[in-house]
């Protein structure tokens, strides 16, 4: 799967950020099954969505990423927390790839809930 | 791009590089938050882990990095960082990881941040290589697999650290009492002064040792020796306690089980009433119990110390101690294990019998003889007189054995006798029984007293309809009620005058039943009781009545045979007389004819004219012309007359048949023809007669008995036709057909009269069975004819009857019958 056609699906949970770790995008399959509404999420940063005990280590990850490029999470399907509207968390499979989005470098995530 | 972005992108771009400094550092770093949960680790510790680093953000430090100490695995709180959490301190140490047990130093650095809340830095590292720290890791494998259980405690007395041993001992595990004191080892067998002395003593910097009563985790009580040692730091200040203890109570158990033998076998020593008395390989006394100073006669301790031959008659102490030795030479035992008996001498030189048994206790260095000697005077003195009694008593046996044998003999054949008599009586009563049941008589006894039914057999049962067990003890008054008037025949009131009548009874469904009764008087355990026995004749009342109707008809048949022939030589001469009579008066009449012609002419010439007045006045007077109309008619109605009586006395001729006793062949219709005849008067005011006669063969039979079976059935069709017709004028017919069919001779007699109603069917041919009122019928008829059909002629009868339309009765006799039946001339008619 390319970096477009993750950005493209609209049948699971779908989140992208920009290069500082900022909220560009949700679709509504991402709404309507964490509760997030896009004005909420759009614009505010990526620990919005990631539950507390992880947002140091995201930071740090996110961080090394953007100065190394040294990539360790990245096209792989990983079972991780997140956080809903609500305040609850729960368990999901993240798949994230890098790219661009509107000519800026961008990550994009596809969220698929545990059941 | 903004200055805020310009910050961000700065600030991520230092954070990231920092993040990937550290990420690269060999030691192992981990950061956790306030909680103890992972903030981030570099990739040392993911691997030391054996986890992607991304799995180990935000889990619990203590479950993913268990440690262990000296071989116990650290419960959560004992964890280092747990620690360091609670003590808000910096906590350093060394521990083991993993599955094998590497050694690491932890360090968990404790840091405050501005923002308030702490968190924690935990460096591991391996510290295999260490060479300073082998000698602890050998000291703590040491305490770690020492036998006794050893715990450190801290200067509180709480557990910091228990071994394996500990857990065998208490049954307690490490984790179970870290961080507790050892209160839970209280057994209570202790004063709370007990363990006020044992802190002071530690407390004060010594060791201290002792016993002590501890409980197990399962409950169970045990014994410790414990020692607890201080550790002192280098301000004199205590600051642990180390505990050994040590399980003793196998130990204890074994030394209590020791004592009880000992106090067991001690009692058994001095208790015994046998001498008991050791001595050594020279023979000489070490110990005696104080039954042998008693049986050897010597005051209490004289005995220890002198030589056991002293305790042996005088002819034998030479030799004693070379027994001993010889013994011991060889080790062939003449008494040791052996026991015998044999005389041993008291203090006093009294010599006394003895069972002696000697022991041998040999030991590393030496060999001991243990003797156990019974005085047994007294029982020889009782074997000797039981000696004397078995004599007396075997004599006296002997004689009570012949005794009792001849006895039992006479017993023996006492029993046979009585057996063979107790069968005998079984036999007779069995007969009795047999023949009470096997003679078809009923039989029943009467309590005269009670009037109570005592007994009744199963005949009795049948005949009454009564089953033994529901009346036997009732009132044979009551039970016997149906008898009616005939109730004195069952059961009498006394034994009356002759023990054997004829009467009747009252069958089960109403019928009368003739019966020979006998009466017996007889006493039943002293009350007088009659025994009924009562005999069915129906049978031979049955035969005698038969008898008797055919005797008479016999008489009658004989008397009618020689009426008949009485009547017929003068019947002739009446006959013959009339047709003379007839055959005279025609000529007569001729002859009167030429007289009156003679008369006429005589009137004409006028002669003798007196005489010829006379005759007129004499013929007018006697009415002569009527005579000689009338004569004729007369001598026709005579010989018919005649005729008439001929054929009767032919009839009655065939009919009787007298005396014959053999079958002979005959004319089934002429039979039929002279039967009709014979009882014309029976039938001829109410009936028309129809022979239908078909061409038959002859048929060898009794004539007198189809006779009667003939004139039996006609007669009760008469009887049959004169019920029905007598009172409207009319008249019914009796039609008699006659026909061949199947080699059998077909008779059947059928009239038109009102028929056998369906219930009687099947009676009529029951004897004594009759529907004719009193006097009329004997109820013997159609018996009799069923048995001369069925039984003398091997023929059948069936009836055919619808009421209001009359009966037909079928006798059906086979043809071409030999004769060879043998007549039965006294039931013949």
């Amino acid at each position: 799967m390319t970096f477009e056609e993750l950005i493209a699906v609209t049948d699971k949970p779908v989140v992208a950020s920009n290069i500082n770790g900022v909220i560009s995008m949700i679709n509504a399959a991402f709404s309507k099954e964490y509760g997030w509404k896009e004005e909420e999420l759009v614009g505010s940063p990526l620990t919005t969505i990631i539950p507390s005990a992880l947002r140091d280590a995201h930071q740090l990850g996110f961080s090394a990423y953007i100065s190394t490029g040294k990539a360790s999470l990245l096209g792989q399907h990983l079972d991780l927390e997140i956080k809903n509207s609500d305040g609850s968390v729960s368990l999901a499979d993240h798949y994230i790839l890098g790219g661009e989005l509107d000519g800026k470098k961008s990550f994009a995530a596809i969220i698929n809930p545990r059941k | 791009m903004g200055r805020r972005d310009q910050l961000i992108t700065e600030l991520r771009s230092v954070i990231g590089r920092l993040e990937a400094v550290l990420s690269s550092i060999d030691e192992a770093i981990l950061w956790t938050d306030h909680e103890g949960k992972a903030k981030w680790c570099n990739d040392s510790f993911a691997q030391l882990l054996g986890l992607k680093r991304i799995f180990v953000m935000g889990r619990d430090v203590c479950n993913i990095f268990p440690l262990c100490q000296r071989g116990q695995e650290l419960p959560h709180e004992a964890h280092p960082l747990s620690v360091a959490l609670r003590n808000q301190a910096s906590q350093q140490g060394n521990y083991t990881f993993g599955p094998d047990q590497s050694p690491f130093v932890v360090k968990v650095q404790y840091l405050e941040t501005i923002d308030g809340t702490p968190t924690t830095i935990i460096i591991a590292r391996d510290s295999s290589q260490e060479k300073e720290l082998a000698e602890y890791r050998i000291q703590g494998a040491a305490l770690a697999a020492a036998a006794d259980a050893i715990v450190i405690l801290d200067n509180i007395g709480r557990v910091h650290w228990t071994n394996e041993a500990f857990t065998r001992i208490t049954g307690y595990e490490f984790k179970e009492v870290y961080g507790k004191t050892l209160k839970v080892l209280k057994s209570g067998y202790h004063s709370q002064q007990h363990y006020k002395e044992m802190w002071a003593t530690i407390l004060a910097g010594n060791s201290w040792s002792g016993e002590m009563v501890n409980r197990r985790k399962d409950g169970e009580i045990y014994y410790e020796d414990q020692t607890i040692t201080p550790v002192i730091d280098a301000e004199g200040k205590v600051i642990n306690f180390i505990a050994i203890k040590n399980d003793i109570t196998e130990k204890k158990q074994a030394y209590k089980f020791l004592e009880d033998r000992e106090a067991k076998l001690t009692a058994l020593f001095d208790g015994v009433i046998d001498a008991i008395v050791t001595a050594d390989s020279t023979g000489k006394i070490l110990t005696v119990n104080p039954a042998a100073e008693k049986i050897f006669g010597y005051d209490s301790g004289e005995l220890e110390g002198q030589n056991v031959r002293i305790l042996v008659p005088p002819e034998l102490r030479s030799s004693h101690d070379g027994f001993i030795r010889r013994y011991l030479e060889t080790r062939i035992p003449r008494v040791i294990g052996i026991g015998r008996e044999i005389e041993a001498v008291r203090k006093d030189g009294s010599r006394f019998p003895i069972e002696l048994s000697i022991n041998e206790i040999r030991t590393h260095d030496a060999t001991m003889f243990t003797a156990i000697v019974r005085d047994i005077s007294e029982r020889k003195e009782q074997e000797r007189r039981l000696q004397q009694l078995n004599e007396q008593l075997e004599q006296i046996v002997d004689e009570r054995t012949s005794d009792l044998t001849r006895k039992t003999d006479e017993l023996l054949l006492e029993v046979a006798e009585r057996k063979k008599a107790e069968i005998e009586i079984r036999e007779n009563r069995e007969l009795l029984l047999t023949l009470l049941n096997g003679i078809h008589a009923a039989f029943l006894i009467i309590d005269l007293e009670k009037r109570v039914i005592a007994e009744l057999n199963e005949v009795a049962e049948g005949i009454f309809g009564f089953s033994r067990e529901n009346i036997l003890g009732l009132n044979c008054e009551i039970i016997f009620a149906a008898q009616g008037e005939r109730l004195s025949e069952v059961c009498p009131r006394s034994y009356e005058g002759g023990p054997a009548i004829e009467t009747s009874i009252v069958g089960v469904n109403g019928s009368l039943i003739p019966v020979a009764r006998h009466v017996l008087p007889i006493t039943i355990k002293g009350h007088p009781h009659l025994a009924v026995i009562l005999f069915d004749i129906s049978e031979r009342k049955s035969l005698e009545r038969k008898l008797e109707i055919a005797r008479k008809l016999e008489s009658v048949g004989r008397l009618a045979s020689g009426i008949a022939h009485e009547i017929n030589t003068p019947i002739q001469y009446v006959g013959n007389s009339v047709l003379f009579q007839k055959e005279a008066f025609d000529d007569f009449i001729a002859i009167h004819e030429l007289d009156r012609k003679i008369i006429a002419e005589c009137h004409k010439a006028g002669l003798f004219p007196e005489l010829l007045a006379e005759r007129e006045r004499e013929a007018e007077e006697n009415d002569l012309e009527f005579i000689i109309k009338e004569i004729p008619a007369s001598c026709e109605r005579a010989e018919d007359g005649v005729s008439r009586v001929a054929e009767i006395v032919r009839a009655m001729k065939n009919f009787s048949h007298p005396g014959q006793e053999s079958k002979q062949p005959a004319d089934i219709n002429s039979l039929i023809r002279a039967t009709s005849t014979v009882s014309r008067n029976e039938w001829k005011y109410f009936a028309e007669m129809c022979l239908q006669l078909g061409d038959i063969p002859l048929v060898e039979c009794f004539h007198g008995s189809i006779n009667q079976v003939l004139l039996n059935i006609i007669v009760n069709a008469a009887h049959a036709l004169s019920d029905k017709y007598e009172e409207t004028g009319e008249k019914g017919v009796i039609t008699i057909s006659t026909m061949y069919e199947d080699d059998n001779v077909v008779i059947k007699l059928a009239d038109n009269g009102g028929g056998i109603p369906s219930e009687i069917k099947d009676k009529i041919f029951d004897p004594f069975f009759t529907t004719k009122e009193v006097g009329k019928g004997s109820g013997q008829g159609l018996a009799i004819v069923h048995d001369i059909v069925v039984t003398k002629h091997q023929g059948s009868i069936d009836v055919e009857s619808v009421v209001d339309k009359g009966t037909t009765i079928i006798i059906k006799l086979p043809a071409g019958q030999t004769g060879q039946e043998e007549g039965i001339a006294d039931e013949e008619v």
